[in-house]
């Protein structure tokens, strides 16, 4: 009798205490080999002489960016390769600006925005051939390669110039609990007079703005009188920040937890409208009117899984998860027209037909075989894709059916 | 050899307790959930065979087939076989409260997508209480309430290219080896039929 009683109750606090207790407990055991570096005061790097070199041959690719003829490729913390690209059948090389510490970039008349370690550079480029360093902003950034820096001994600090190779053990125990909601993050558009960049940028120009983000901080420039910059703030967000992405009157900023979506209509004071979050992992974003396409990648500095996703953000107050599709290892993405492109690591570039966004994955028209792919630019005359061992161009007036025109490729990968 | 011989053994004891006493099937469906997300649920469906010790004392082997969603988007499909017995309460009462314990191994398997992993099964454990109520004189319908924890292996095939930046990939790095141990706990709800 009092078992019959206490039937109901006894299962219902079975099912909930059972359901709060269940988790995933995960023990990652890894070993890498990874480049460890070569130190140089900040001081010192600050006194040398940054003129444009003649052309050499790039070793390792970083972000890419299009400014009207002209493809400027980053080589990752070495500097930038100018290229003419008005043919883009036969790109041709201008030069290398040898900017230790760069990662990212952004142009507008003729002014390029580039970072230096913890400096913001700012170059004239009217005369290609010859950039002129205009200003250095010095102590802008608080990270370099999401490593914080004690800003605070300012030309003492010690900032990495080269690398040699290095194994590393790693060890750690994480648990996932589906209860635990986690922090996140968000991005913006492209004005006139400014150039292109990917959708792994963390510099992005809209609405005569210069956005640069860090791990955590996002810096706002005021870049109307394009060769004086005028920094108007910094606004800290949380931890993870990854890329930009502008459209329209948003920036969605991509980080290692979700997305967050800004309203720019007031560009100088950016307004959190919504903040989606996901798992840990690494998360470039491109939007249209009405969804916001989000890669997740997995990786020992990102954590999580590799799936591609589709949010709903026509209430960008209130954005939510349409749904959700596999992939082996996604990076960079675009969107044009009703074409996704999603440059999935290994596997290649991807062509999918996403006019139904639901059906996504049913609709794969075409994989491009590249080597680790990692970022492209729609940009007006060829859509560039960047890969582990270059930059390759395709003319995709068809969209699906992607046709290469020209390549740059890194004689030896390092 | 050990290993060999102390497994024939047991089914030996098993084969002859088997043999003395009634026959017993029940087959269960359910879901292994630890969230309230389609992402956060899983899947079981299990065979049971065994027989009544005595009354209200039953010794079962399992095994069926069951789907894990783990770390969120990753997804397991394991193969158990495992061994155990159910304690019914009042077994000479038309309906009764049970518990059940089953211990075991499960095989896994990776769905195509995870082409770059190879998985190892591991431990599976699963104590359960429920009721239980008899449809005939022989059949019976169960509904049980359970805790289940499995263990999975998995490893990297061959060493990858990592990102020295946490965005582009590439330059010299990679992870030469990468393995995840995974325990997954989860409560699973299950409805079986039996005879």
């Amino acid at each position: 009798m009092i078992m019959k009683k206490l039937n109901p109750i006894f299962f219902v606090l079975c099912c909930f205490s059972f359901l709060f207790l269940s988790c995933d407990k995960i023990e990652e055991n890894s070993t890498y080999r990874i480049s460890t570096p070569i130190y140089k005061s900040l001081g010192e790097v600050r006194k040398q002489e940054i003129k444009m070199e003649s052309p050499v041959a790039f070793g390792r690719v970083g972000k890419i960016y299009s400014y009207k003829d002209y493809v400027l490729i980053n080589e990752l913390e070495k500097g930038i390769h100018f290229y003419d690209n008005s043919n883009p059948a036969k790109p041709t090389a201008i030069g290398f600006l040898p900017i230790l510490g760069n990662v990212d970039m952004a142009v507008k008349d003729d002014v390029l925005y580039a970072d230096s370690y913890i400096d913001l550079l700012v170059f004239d480029i009217k005369q290609i051939q010859q950039p002129k360093l205009l200003e250095r902003d010095e102590n802008r950034f608080s990270t370099y390669l999401n490593q914080r820096i004690d800003v605070s001994l300012n030309e003492q600090i010690r900032v990495p110039v080269d690398y040699k190779d290095t194994i590393v053990h790693e060890s750690y125990l994480r648990t996932y609990n589906p209860w635990i909601k986690y922090e996140t993050l968000y991005l913006d558009s492209n004005s006139s007079g400014s150039g292109q960049g990917g959708s792994l940028a963390r510099f992005s120009i809209a609405k005569e703005h210069l956005y640069a983000i860090d791990i955590k901080d996002l810096f706002i420039y005021n870049v109307k009188e394009a060769a004086k910059p005028r920094f108007v703030k910094n606004m800290t967000l949380f931890n993870g920040i990854e890329t930009l992405f502008p459209y329209k009157d948003k920036l969605f900023v991509g980080s290692t937890t979700g997305m967050v979506i800004f309203d720019i209509r007031t560009p100088e004071a950016p307004q959190q409208l919504s903040v989606y979050s996901h798992i840990r992992a690494c998360d470039p974003v491109v939007v249209d009117d009405k969804y916001a396409y989000v890669t997740l990648r997995a990786g020992s500095f990102c954590g999580g899984s590799n799936v591609l996703e589709v949010i709903d953000i026509q209430d960008p107050r209130a954005p939510k998860l349409q749904t959700r599709y596999p992939m082996a290892n996604p990076y960079g993405l675009a969107k044009v027209d009703s074409y996704l492109y999603v440059c999935d690591g290994v596997q290649g570039l991807k062509t999918f037909d996403a006019r139904d966004v639901m059906k996504i994955s049913d609709n794969l028209l075409e994989r491009m075989e590249l080597p680790m792919v990692y970022d492209l630019i729609p940009g007006p005359k060829s859509l560039l894709v960047v890969h582990q061992k270059g930059l390759s161009q395709y003319d995709y007036t068809n969209r699906a059916k992607l046709k290469l025109i020209s390549e740059i490729s890194i004689p030896k990968i390092r | 050899m050990k290993k060999m011989f102390l497994t024939l053994l047991m089914l030996g004891f098993c084969f002859g307790l088997y043999a003395q006493h009634r026959y017993i099937n029940v087959n269960e469906v359910g879901v292994l959930v630890y969230g309230t997300g389609s992402e956060e649920a899983g899947f079981t469906a299990l065979t049971a065979h065994g027989f009544r010790y005595k009354a209200g004392i039953e010794f079962l082997g399992t095994t069926g087939a069951e789907k894990y969603q783990f770390d969120r988007v990753n997804t397991v499909w394991m193969l158990p076989i495992s061994l155990g017995g159910n304690y019914v309460l009042k077994p000479a009462q038309r309906s009764s409260f049970f518990a059940g314990l089953q211990l075991g191994y499960g095989f896994a398997f990776l769905p195509k997508t995870e082409s770059n992993w190879t998985a190892s099964g591991g431990l599976k454990v699963n104590p359960q209480v429920g009721w239980r109520w008899k449809l005939g004189r022989r059949s019976l319908l169960q509904t049980a309430i359970g805790y289940q924890t499995q263990r999975v292996e998995l490893k990297q095939k061959g060493a990858q290219q990592l990102q020295m930046d946490s965005y582009i990939p590439g330059f010299g790095s990679e992870v030469v080896a990468w393995e995840r141990n995974v325990l997954m706990e989860r409560l699973s709800l299950r409805l079986g039929f039996g005879f």
